[in-house]
Protein backbone atom coordinates (compact mmCIF):
# COMPACT_ATOMS: atom_id res chain seq x y z
CA UNK A 1 0.00 0.00 0.00
CA UNK A 2 1.42 3.38 -1.08
CA UNK A 3 1.33 6.06 1.35
CA UNK A 4 -0.09 9.65 0.64
CA UNK A 5 3.10 10.82 0.34
CA UNK A 6 4.52 8.89 -1.96
CA UNK A 7 1.54 8.95 -4.15
CA UNK A 8 1.30 12.37 -3.97
CA UNK A 9 5.15 12.47 -4.68
CA UNK A 10 4.26 10.04 -7.57
CA UNK A 11 1.47 11.69 -9.39
CA UNK A 12 1.54 15.43 -8.53
CA UNK A 13 5.23 16.43 -8.21
CA UNK A 14 6.01 15.46 -11.30
CA UNK A 15 3.78 18.15 -13.11
CA UNK A 16 5.04 20.83 -11.02
CA UNK A 17 6.78 22.52 -13.30
CA UNK A 18 2.62 22.75 -15.51
CA UNK A 19 1.13 23.88 -12.75
CA UNK A 20 3.40 26.45 -11.86
CA UNK A 21 3.16 27.70 -15.95
CA UNK A 22 -0.56 27.27 -15.52
CA UNK A 23 -0.42 29.26 -12.27
CA UNK A 24 1.68 31.94 -13.78
CA UNK A 25 -0.25 32.77 -17.26
CA UNK A 26 -3.66 32.84 -14.52
CA UNK A 27 -2.26 35.08 -12.06
CA UNK A 28 0.18 37.06 -14.04
CA UNK A 29 2.80 36.83 -11.85
CA UNK A 30 6.03 34.54 -10.76
CA UNK A 31 5.41 35.67 -6.77
CA UNK A 32 1.82 34.59 -7.11
CA UNK A 33 1.80 31.51 -9.23
CA UNK A 34 4.25 30.08 -6.76
CA UNK A 35 1.94 30.81 -3.86
CA UNK A 36 -0.90 29.45 -6.16
CA UNK A 37 0.99 26.36 -6.61
CA UNK A 38 1.65 25.70 -3.00
CA UNK A 39 -2.20 25.70 -2.07
CA UNK A 40 -2.74 23.57 -4.75
CA UNK A 41 -0.17 21.05 -3.38
CA UNK A 42 -1.62 21.26 0.15
CA UNK A 43 -5.23 21.14 -1.60
CA UNK A 44 -4.02 17.51 -3.81
CA UNK A 45 -2.50 16.38 -0.87
CA UNK A 46 -5.51 16.20 0.92
CA UNK A 47 -7.47 14.53 -1.63
CA UNK A 48 -4.89 12.78 -3.12
CA UNK A 49 -6.98 9.38 -3.26
CA UNK A 50 -9.40 10.94 -5.41
CA UNK A 51 -6.77 10.55 -8.28
CA UNK A 52 -7.48 7.12 -8.60
CA UNK A 53 -8.55 5.95 -12.50
CA UNK A 54 -7.80 9.73 -13.82
CA UNK A 55 -5.23 11.39 -15.70
CA UNK A 56 -2.95 12.12 -12.90
CA UNK A 57 -1.42 15.49 -15.27
CA UNK A 58 -5.35 16.89 -15.61
CA UNK A 59 -6.08 15.97 -11.98
CA UNK A 60 -3.12 18.12 -11.19
CA UNK A 61 -4.26 20.81 -13.42
CA UNK A 62 -7.28 21.20 -12.48
CA UNK A 63 -6.60 21.50 -8.94
CA UNK A 64 -3.89 24.31 -9.86
CA UNK A 65 -6.98 26.13 -11.99
CA UNK A 66 -9.31 25.59 -9.41
CA UNK A 67 -7.04 27.33 -6.87
CA UNK A 68 -6.21 29.32 -8.90
CA UNK A 69 -9.53 31.03 -9.93
CA UNK A 70 -10.30 30.78 -6.29
CA UNK A 71 -7.36 33.04 -5.66
CA UNK A 72 -7.80 35.11 -8.19
CA UNK A 73 -11.42 35.80 -7.33
CA UNK A 74 -10.36 36.53 -3.26
CA UNK A 75 -7.50 38.65 -4.03
CA UNK A 76 -8.33 40.59 -7.19
CA UNK A 77 -12.09 40.15 -6.89
CA UNK A 78 -12.05 39.16 -10.25
CA UNK A 79 -15.17 37.24 -11.63
CA UNK A 80 -14.99 33.51 -11.78
CA UNK A 81 -15.35 31.48 -14.82
CA UNK A 82 -18.91 29.64 -13.91
CA UNK A 83 -20.18 32.07 -11.43
CA UNK A 84 -23.23 32.50 -12.21
CA UNK A 85 -24.98 36.20 -11.82
CA UNK A 86 -23.31 39.26 -13.55
CA UNK A 87 -20.10 37.59 -13.86
CA UNK A 88 -21.32 34.63 -16.66
CA UNK A 89 -23.74 36.89 -18.03
CA UNK A 90 -21.02 39.31 -19.01
CA UNK A 91 -19.25 36.01 -20.24
CA UNK A 92 -22.28 35.46 -22.33
CA UNK A 93 -22.17 38.76 -23.57
CA UNK A 94 -18.66 39.07 -24.69
CA UNK A 95 -19.13 35.27 -26.03
CA UNK A 96 -22.13 36.44 -28.55
CA UNK A 97 -19.73 39.54 -29.72
CA UNK A 98 -17.98 37.04 -31.49
CA UNK A 99 -20.84 36.79 -33.81
CA UNK A 100 -19.87 40.11 -34.89
CA UNK A 101 -16.26 40.30 -35.04
CA UNK A 102 -14.85 40.96 -38.45
CA UNK A 103 -12.98 38.84 -39.98
CA UNK A 104 -9.87 38.67 -39.00
CA UNK A 105 -7.34 40.00 -41.85
CA UNK A 106 -4.48 39.64 -38.94
CA UNK A 107 -0.99 38.93 -38.97
CA UNK A 108 0.80 38.66 -35.91
CA UNK A 109 3.78 41.10 -35.86
CA UNK A 110 6.61 39.85 -33.92
CA UNK A 111 5.29 40.29 -30.32
CA UNK A 112 7.75 40.30 -27.13
CA UNK A 113 7.09 37.74 -24.70
CA UNK A 114 5.97 40.74 -21.90
CA UNK A 115 3.61 41.93 -24.77
CA UNK A 116 2.15 38.50 -24.92
CA UNK A 117 2.15 38.27 -21.15
CA UNK A 118 0.10 41.26 -20.99
CA UNK A 119 -2.11 40.94 -23.35
CA UNK A 120 -2.83 37.69 -21.67
CA UNK A 121 -3.26 39.12 -18.52
CA UNK A 122 -5.52 41.83 -19.91
CA UNK A 123 -7.78 39.04 -20.72
CA UNK A 124 -11.14 38.31 -18.63
CA UNK A 125 -10.58 35.39 -16.49
CA UNK A 126 -12.80 33.05 -18.59
CA UNK A 127 -11.09 33.32 -22.00
CA UNK A 128 -7.63 33.83 -20.28
CA UNK A 129 -7.77 30.58 -18.54
CA UNK A 130 -9.25 28.28 -21.85
CA UNK A 131 -6.48 30.12 -24.12
CA UNK A 132 -3.99 28.96 -21.27
CA UNK A 133 -5.21 25.49 -20.88
CA UNK A 134 -5.48 25.05 -24.47
CA UNK A 135 -2.43 26.71 -26.16
CA UNK A 136 0.00 26.51 -23.14
CA UNK A 137 -1.26 23.38 -20.95
CA UNK A 138 -2.38 21.64 -24.50
CA UNK A 139 -5.38 20.03 -23.14
CA UNK A 140 -8.03 19.22 -25.57
CA UNK A 141 -11.63 20.66 -25.47
CA UNK A 142 -13.17 18.24 -23.89
CA UNK A 143 -10.42 18.32 -20.91
CA UNK A 144 -10.91 21.71 -20.89
CA UNK A 145 -14.52 21.43 -20.73
CA UNK A 146 -14.75 19.48 -17.56
CA UNK A 147 -11.74 21.05 -15.68
CA UNK A 148 -13.57 24.61 -16.14
CA UNK A 149 -17.19 22.90 -15.56
CA UNK A 150 -18.67 24.21 -19.50
CA UNK A 151 -20.00 22.98 -22.11
CA UNK A 152 -17.65 22.54 -25.46
CA UNK A 153 -19.69 24.97 -27.67
CA UNK A 154 -18.64 27.40 -24.48
CA UNK A 155 -15.61 26.50 -24.40
CA UNK A 156 -15.15 26.66 -28.65
CA UNK A 157 -17.12 30.25 -28.56
CA UNK A 158 -14.59 31.50 -25.76
CA UNK A 159 -11.59 30.28 -27.33
CA UNK A 160 -12.49 31.96 -30.32
CA UNK A 161 -13.00 35.18 -28.89
CA UNK A 162 -10.14 34.84 -26.88
CA UNK A 163 -8.00 34.50 -29.68
CA UNK A 164 -9.91 37.41 -31.61
CA UNK A 165 -8.93 39.16 -28.78
CA UNK A 166 -5.65 38.84 -28.52
CA UNK A 167 -5.45 39.37 -32.56
CA UNK A 168 -6.75 43.01 -31.47
CA UNK A 169 -4.25 43.50 -28.75
CA UNK A 170 -0.70 42.30 -30.34
CA UNK A 171 -2.06 41.84 -34.33
CA UNK A 172 -1.27 44.79 -37.10
CA UNK A 173 -4.12 44.88 -39.46
CA UNK A 174 -2.55 44.85 -43.20
CA UNK B 1 -18.77 39.51 -42.28
CA UNK B 2 -17.87 36.00 -41.76
CA UNK B 3 -19.64 33.57 -40.34
CA UNK B 4 -18.72 32.24 -36.79
CA UNK B 5 -19.41 28.84 -37.37
CA UNK B 6 -16.88 29.33 -40.21
CA UNK B 7 -14.59 30.84 -37.28
CA UNK B 8 -15.14 28.11 -35.19
CA UNK B 9 -14.64 25.66 -37.42
CA UNK B 10 -11.12 27.02 -38.26
CA UNK B 11 -10.41 27.21 -34.95
CA UNK B 12 -11.37 23.79 -34.19
CA UNK B 13 -9.35 22.93 -36.97
CA UNK B 14 -6.37 24.58 -35.83
CA UNK B 15 -7.10 22.69 -32.41
CA UNK B 16 -7.20 19.30 -34.15
CA UNK B 17 -10.46 18.64 -33.29
CA UNK B 18 -11.87 17.75 -35.90
CA UNK B 19 -12.95 14.37 -37.60
CA UNK B 20 -10.97 13.70 -40.79
CA UNK B 21 -14.08 14.22 -42.76
CA UNK B 22 -14.84 17.33 -41.30
CA UNK B 23 -11.01 18.33 -41.33
CA UNK B 24 -11.02 18.03 -45.33
CA UNK B 25 -14.13 20.25 -45.51
CA UNK B 26 -12.58 23.21 -43.46
CA UNK B 27 -9.49 22.81 -45.64
CA UNK B 28 -11.36 22.91 -49.33
CA UNK B 29 -13.31 26.40 -47.43
CA UNK B 30 -9.76 27.72 -46.56
CA UNK B 31 -8.78 27.47 -50.18
CA UNK B 32 -12.21 29.41 -51.44
CA UNK B 33 -11.92 32.27 -48.18
CA UNK B 34 -8.85 33.83 -47.91
CA UNK B 35 -9.99 35.62 -44.71
CA UNK B 36 -10.31 31.90 -43.37
CA UNK B 37 -6.84 30.71 -44.43
CA UNK B 38 -5.33 33.77 -42.40
CA UNK B 39 -7.49 33.41 -39.86
CA UNK B 40 -5.52 29.86 -39.41
CA UNK B 41 -2.48 31.30 -39.58
CA UNK B 42 -3.25 33.65 -37.22
CA UNK B 43 -4.09 30.79 -34.92
CA UNK B 44 -0.82 29.24 -35.69
CA UNK B 45 1.35 32.50 -35.07
CA UNK B 46 -0.65 33.56 -31.86
CA UNK B 47 -0.12 29.46 -30.36
CA UNK B 48 3.59 30.05 -31.21
CA UNK B 49 4.34 33.10 -29.81
CA UNK B 50 2.21 31.85 -26.74
CA UNK B 51 4.55 28.63 -26.45
CA UNK B 52 7.27 30.62 -27.06
CA UNK B 53 6.32 32.54 -24.17
CA UNK B 54 5.55 29.96 -21.55
CA UNK B 55 9.07 28.08 -23.11
CA UNK B 56 10.67 30.76 -20.73
CA UNK B 57 8.74 29.79 -17.07
CA UNK B 58 10.34 27.62 -14.97
CA UNK B 59 9.30 27.74 -11.13
CA UNK B 60 12.04 28.60 -8.94
CA UNK B 61 14.50 25.07 -7.66
CA UNK B 62 13.20 26.22 -3.99
CA UNK B 63 9.03 25.47 -4.72
CA UNK B 64 9.64 22.18 -4.71
CA UNK B 65 11.30 21.49 -1.31
CA UNK B 66 9.26 24.50 -0.19
CA UNK B 67 5.97 22.22 -1.19
CA UNK B 68 7.56 18.71 0.27
CA UNK B 69 7.90 20.92 3.67
CA UNK B 70 4.17 22.28 3.58
CA UNK B 71 2.73 18.48 3.01
CA UNK B 72 4.97 17.17 5.56
CA UNK B 73 3.83 19.63 7.99
CA UNK B 74 0.43 18.62 7.74
CA UNK B 75 1.16 14.77 7.12
CA UNK B 76 0.31 13.27 10.69
CA UNK B 77 1.72 10.21 10.66
CA UNK B 78 -1.57 8.83 11.86
CA UNK B 79 -3.16 9.72 8.38
CA UNK B 80 -0.60 7.24 7.04
CA UNK B 81 -1.09 4.57 9.32
CA UNK B 82 -5.43 5.07 9.08
CA UNK B 83 -4.48 3.96 5.38
CA UNK B 84 -1.98 1.44 5.99
CA UNK B 85 -4.49 -0.55 8.23
CA UNK B 86 -7.15 0.26 6.30
CA UNK B 87 -5.55 -1.81 3.24
CA UNK B 88 -4.86 -4.33 5.65
CA UNK B 89 -8.33 -4.42 7.11
CA UNK B 90 -9.17 -5.06 2.83
CA UNK B 91 -7.15 -7.98 2.65
CA UNK B 92 -8.35 -9.40 5.35
CA UNK B 93 -11.76 -9.03 3.79
CA UNK B 94 -10.85 -10.30 0.66
CA UNK B 95 -8.74 -13.08 2.57
CA UNK B 96 -11.16 -14.27 4.95
CA UNK B 97 -14.66 -12.63 4.33
CA UNK B 98 -14.46 -10.85 7.61
CA UNK B 99 -17.38 -8.60 7.45
CA UNK B 100 -15.30 -5.53 8.68
CA UNK B 101 -17.23 -2.60 7.14
CA UNK B 102 -14.68 -0.49 5.97
CA UNK B 103 -17.44 2.23 4.73
CA UNK B 104 -17.83 4.10 8.07
CA UNK B 105 -18.02 7.66 8.40
CA UNK B 106 -14.30 8.99 8.88
CA UNK B 107 -13.56 9.20 12.90
CA UNK B 108 -11.54 12.06 14.16
CA UNK B 109 -7.53 10.78 13.24
CA UNK B 110 -7.48 9.94 17.16
CA UNK B 111 -9.73 7.17 17.18
CA UNK B 112 -8.42 6.25 14.00
CA UNK B 113 -4.61 5.61 15.18
CA UNK B 114 -6.12 3.89 17.94
CA UNK B 115 -8.06 1.50 15.62
CA UNK B 116 -4.25 1.35 13.51
CA UNK B 117 -2.38 0.56 16.82
CA UNK B 118 -4.76 -2.21 17.32
CA UNK B 119 -4.93 -3.79 14.29
CA UNK B 120 -1.48 -3.52 13.41
CA UNK B 121 -1.11 -5.33 16.66
CA UNK B 122 -3.55 -8.03 15.05
CA UNK B 123 -1.26 -8.28 11.62
CA UNK B 124 1.58 -8.65 13.43
CA UNK B 125 4.02 -11.59 13.92
CA UNK B 126 3.30 -11.16 17.70
CA UNK B 127 0.37 -8.87 19.06
CA UNK B 128 2.36 -8.29 22.58
CA UNK B 129 5.90 -6.83 23.43
CA UNK B 130 5.67 -8.59 26.16
CA UNK B 131 3.51 -11.71 26.77
CA UNK B 132 2.71 -12.68 30.03
CA UNK B 133 -0.71 -13.48 32.08
CA UNK B 134 1.32 -12.03 35.56
CA UNK B 135 1.14 -8.36 36.16
CA UNK B 136 3.76 -8.13 38.13
CA UNK B 137 5.99 -8.86 34.97
CA UNK B 138 3.73 -6.55 32.61
CA UNK B 139 3.97 -3.77 34.82
CA UNK B 140 7.20 -3.17 35.12
CA UNK B 141 8.03 -3.69 31.83
CA UNK B 142 5.56 -0.99 31.02
CA UNK B 143 6.82 1.28 33.30
CA UNK B 144 10.72 0.78 31.76
CA UNK B 145 9.25 1.59 28.93
CA UNK B 146 6.98 5.00 28.79
CA UNK B 147 6.93 7.77 31.27
CA UNK B 148 3.31 6.92 32.99
CA UNK B 149 3.27 3.36 34.09
CA UNK B 150 -0.41 2.06 34.66
CA UNK B 151 -1.35 -0.50 36.83
CA UNK B 152 -2.29 -3.82 35.89
CA UNK B 153 -4.95 -6.06 36.44
CA UNK B 154 -6.05 -9.16 35.60
CA UNK B 155 -9.66 -10.03 34.85
CA UNK B 156 -9.25 -13.48 33.81
CA UNK B 157 -12.08 -14.46 36.59
CA UNK B 158 -13.93 -12.30 34.33
CA UNK B 159 -13.73 -13.65 31.29
CA UNK B 160 -11.01 -11.35 30.41
CA UNK B 161 -7.42 -13.14 30.81
CA UNK B 162 -4.39 -10.56 30.69
CA UNK B 163 -1.81 -11.44 27.83
CA UNK B 164 0.59 -8.97 28.21
CA UNK B 165 1.73 -5.63 27.20
CA UNK B 166 3.06 -3.06 24.15
CA UNK B 167 3.63 0.41 23.69
CA UNK B 168 1.91 1.89 20.84
CA UNK B 169 2.64 5.93 19.27
CA UNK B 170 0.02 7.21 19.24
CA UNK B 171 0.12 10.79 17.47
CA UNK B 172 3.69 10.86 18.61
CA UNK B 173 3.55 9.95 22.12
CA UNK B 174 4.89 6.63 23.76
CA UNK B 175 1.50 4.58 25.15
CA UNK B 176 1.08 1.74 27.59
CA UNK B 177 -0.88 -0.56 26.06
CA UNK B 178 -2.62 -3.29 28.32
CA UNK B 179 -3.84 -6.79 26.25
CA UNK B 180 -6.85 -9.01 27.06
CA UNK B 181 -7.73 -11.81 25.35
CA UNK B 182 -11.78 -12.62 25.36
CA UNK B 183 -12.42 -16.28 23.65
CA UNK B 184 -10.71 -15.34 20.45
CA UNK B 185 -10.28 -11.75 20.60
CA UNK B 186 -8.00 -9.71 22.10
CA UNK B 187 -8.83 -5.98 23.78
CA UNK B 188 -6.55 -3.55 23.64
CA UNK B 189 -6.34 -1.25 26.87
CA UNK B 190 -4.31 1.83 26.23
CA UNK B 191 -3.95 4.24 28.99
CA UNK B 192 -3.52 7.80 28.62
CA UNK B 193 -1.52 10.25 31.34
CA UNK B 194 -3.11 13.54 29.09
CA UNK B 195 -6.99 14.21 28.97
CA UNK B 196 -7.73 13.15 25.55
CA UNK B 197 -10.98 14.00 23.35
CA UNK B 198 -12.91 10.85 22.76
CA UNK B 199 -16.34 10.45 22.44
CA UNK B 200 -17.13 7.32 25.55
CA UNK B 201 -18.23 4.96 22.72
CA UNK B 202 -17.64 5.17 18.89
CA UNK B 203 -16.65 2.43 16.12
CA UNK B 204 -14.07 2.85 13.72
CA UNK B 205 -13.98 0.40 10.76
CA UNK B 206 -15.60 -2.58 12.70
CA UNK B 207 -13.69 -1.90 15.76
CA UNK B 208 -15.31 -0.19 19.16
CA UNK B 209 -13.69 2.07 21.29
CA UNK B 210 -14.68 3.16 24.92
CA UNK B 211 -12.98 5.68 26.29
CA UNK B 212 -13.50 6.44 30.18
CA UNK B 213 -11.27 8.20 33.00
CA UNK B 214 -10.36 6.65 36.45
CA UNK B 215 -7.78 8.86 38.56
CA UNK B 216 -5.47 10.68 36.31
CA UNK B 217 -6.06 8.25 33.56
CA UNK B 218 -8.17 8.50 30.43
CA UNK B 219 -8.50 4.86 29.63
CA UNK B 220 -9.28 3.62 25.78
CA UNK B 221 -10.53 0.13 24.82
CA UNK B 222 -10.73 -1.05 21.56
CA UNK B 223 -11.67 -4.44 20.48
CA UNK B 224 -13.77 -6.05 17.87
CA UNK B 225 -16.02 -8.33 20.52
CA UNK B 226 -19.70 -6.68 20.89
CA UNK B 227 -19.75 -3.14 22.01
CA UNK B 228 -21.91 -4.60 25.18
CA UNK B 229 -19.34 -7.05 26.07
CA UNK B 230 -16.64 -3.87 25.62
CA UNK B 231 -18.77 -2.25 28.03
CA UNK B 232 -18.96 -5.06 30.42
CA UNK B 233 -15.19 -4.83 30.58
CA UNK B 234 -15.05 -1.34 31.17
CA UNK B 235 -17.84 -1.87 34.30
CA UNK B 236 -14.76 -4.75 35.56
CA UNK B 237 -11.83 -2.55 35.00
CA UNK B 238 -13.53 0.47 37.16
CA UNK B 239 -14.41 -2.45 39.55
CA UNK B 240 -11.20 -3.72 39.71
CA UNK B 241 -10.18 -0.51 41.36
CA UNK B 242 -6.74 0.28 39.40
Amino acid sequence: METDRALFTRVFLPHLQQAYRLARWMTGSAVDAEDVVQEASLRAFRSIRDCSGTNPRAWALAIVRNTANTWLTRNRRERAPGERSHADDSANHLDEDADHETPEIVLLRKATVEEVRRAVDALPLPFREVIVLREIEELDYRQIAEMAGIPLGTVMSRLSRARSMLFKSLGETP
Amino acid sequence: MTNPEHIYAIDAYADGELDPIRAMEVEKLMTQRPELRQRYESVLNLRAALRGAAAQDRASDLLQPRIERAVQRTAPTVRRWAALAASFVLGLVLAGGLAWTLLVPREPALAEAIVSAHMRSLLAEQPIDVASSDRHTVKPWLARKVPQSPDVVDLAQQGFPLLGGRVDVIDGNPIATIVYGRAKHLVSLMTFAKPIKLPVESTVAGFHIRSWSQGDLTYVAVSDIPASELATFEDDMRRSGT
